[in-house]
């Protein structure tokens, strides 16, 4: 009975390992490109998972900020956050992901003010912000403005010479 | 028996040349060039408003058509009186390097008196001052009214409607000119 219940018991570990093992993920990202009419760079990155038992809840953690993914379809999740224009840097964001468990670990590491590297993400992925566009350097009629003064100084000067 | 009366030129041609030059008037070639390139710098506002200010073509078309003969008018007329002002100073200026040329060119020539030679030079001197008179001026009062024409509508009269804002931009713009252009500087 003990030895059908522990081979019963390593069996039904092996079969979560190798369930939670073999989840594929894939991520998209998606973020603001245009800031004239926001006024905040928003990330989104969706993550779908391939794999028989999925995780119930899925979180992520990027540059210190923990994030619980939404639920966004069957095997689907979103993680998404919001960032001033001004403070938003270009270039690539390093998004873990955890799982419940994993979850837990991070946030009594992060209470006990202890390092986070030690507990492995399920997956991580990088969300890309190119940059926001807001707005043209030069107006296009000030450039006009400008250069329709330079063409008449110039017709000006030479006609100050020819009558002087 | 009936005398033939001899009907003896009132002026020699140096005196004609004299009283062209003095004169504001301009030739018809000259006419009719002023007058084209005013009605193309005075229709050019149209295509700005149409497709930078958006403005509605229909009702604005009884507009567009007064305001562009009118502003074709000012701008020849502007033209005119720079040329007319640009002119002899262009003579003056270019006397010397038209006598040089001409003095060259018939140097050889035993034929031609040195009165024919002056007279050439005269010619070609006016010529000249003529040509460059012409072009001058309608670069200088097409710049002159370009650069108004952008800083009205774009900057002063920003917040007017963009039929007045039209209106008052291009009818301003040809109206300085023309005033401009009643200097004697």
């Amino acid at each position: 009975m003990t030895t059908t219940h522990c081979i019963l018991v390593a069996l039904s570990l092996c079969a979560v390992a190798s369930s939670v093992a073999g989840c594929k993920y894939a991520v998209e990202s998606y973020t603001t490109s245009d800031a004239m009419i926001v006024n905040e760079a928003a990330f989104i990155a969706q993550v779908s998972a391939e794999c028989e038992d999925s995780p119930s809840n899925l979180y992520a953690e990027v540059e210190g900020r923990l994030l619980v993914a939404a639920n966004a379809g069957p095997n689907k999740y979103q993680v998404s956050w919001l960032d001033d224009f001004k403070k938003a840097r270009r270039g690539d964001y390093y998004v873990k992901f955890y799982d419940e468990a994993g979850y837990g670990q991070l946030r009594k590491l992060l209470r006990d003010g202890e390092s986070i590297s030690s507990v492995t993400p399920v997956h991580s992925a990088y969300v890309r912000y190119p940059g926001a566009y807001k707005g043209v350097w030069v107006n296009s009629e000030f450039l006009a403005a400008i250069v329709s003064m330079v063409v008449l100084y110039f017709a000006y000067t030479f006609k100050s010479k020819i009558v002087s | 028996m009936v005398k033939k009366e001899k009907f003896e030129p009132l002026f020699t041609k140096e005196e004609e040349q004299l009283l062209s030059d003095f004169s504001r008037n301009v030739s018809t070639k000259s006419s009719a060039l002023f007058y084209g390139s005013a009605f193309m710098v005075s229709a050019l506002p149209i295509w700005l408003y149409w497709r930078i200010h958006m403005i509605e073509m229909l009702p604005a078309l009884v507009w567009f058509i007064l305001v562009t003969l009118g502003s074709t008018y000012l701008i020849s007329f502007a033209y005119k009186n720079t040329k007319f002002i640009l002119k002899h100073k262009i003579a003056i200026k270019r006397e010397e390097a038209v006598t040089r040329e001409i003095t060259r060119k018939y140097a050889d020539d035993k034929k031609i008196s040195k009165k024919e030679k002056d007279e050439k030079a005269l010619f070609q001197k006016n010529d000249v001052a003529d040509y460059e008179a012409t072009a001058f001026s309608i670069f200088y009062n097409n710049a002159l009214f370009l650069v108004i024409v952008v800083l009205l509508s774009f900057y002063l009269l920003k917040g007017f409607s963009t039929t007045a804002n039209y209106i008052f931009s291009v009818g301003i713009a040809s109206g300085l000119i023309a005033l401009f252009s009643t200097g004697t500087q």
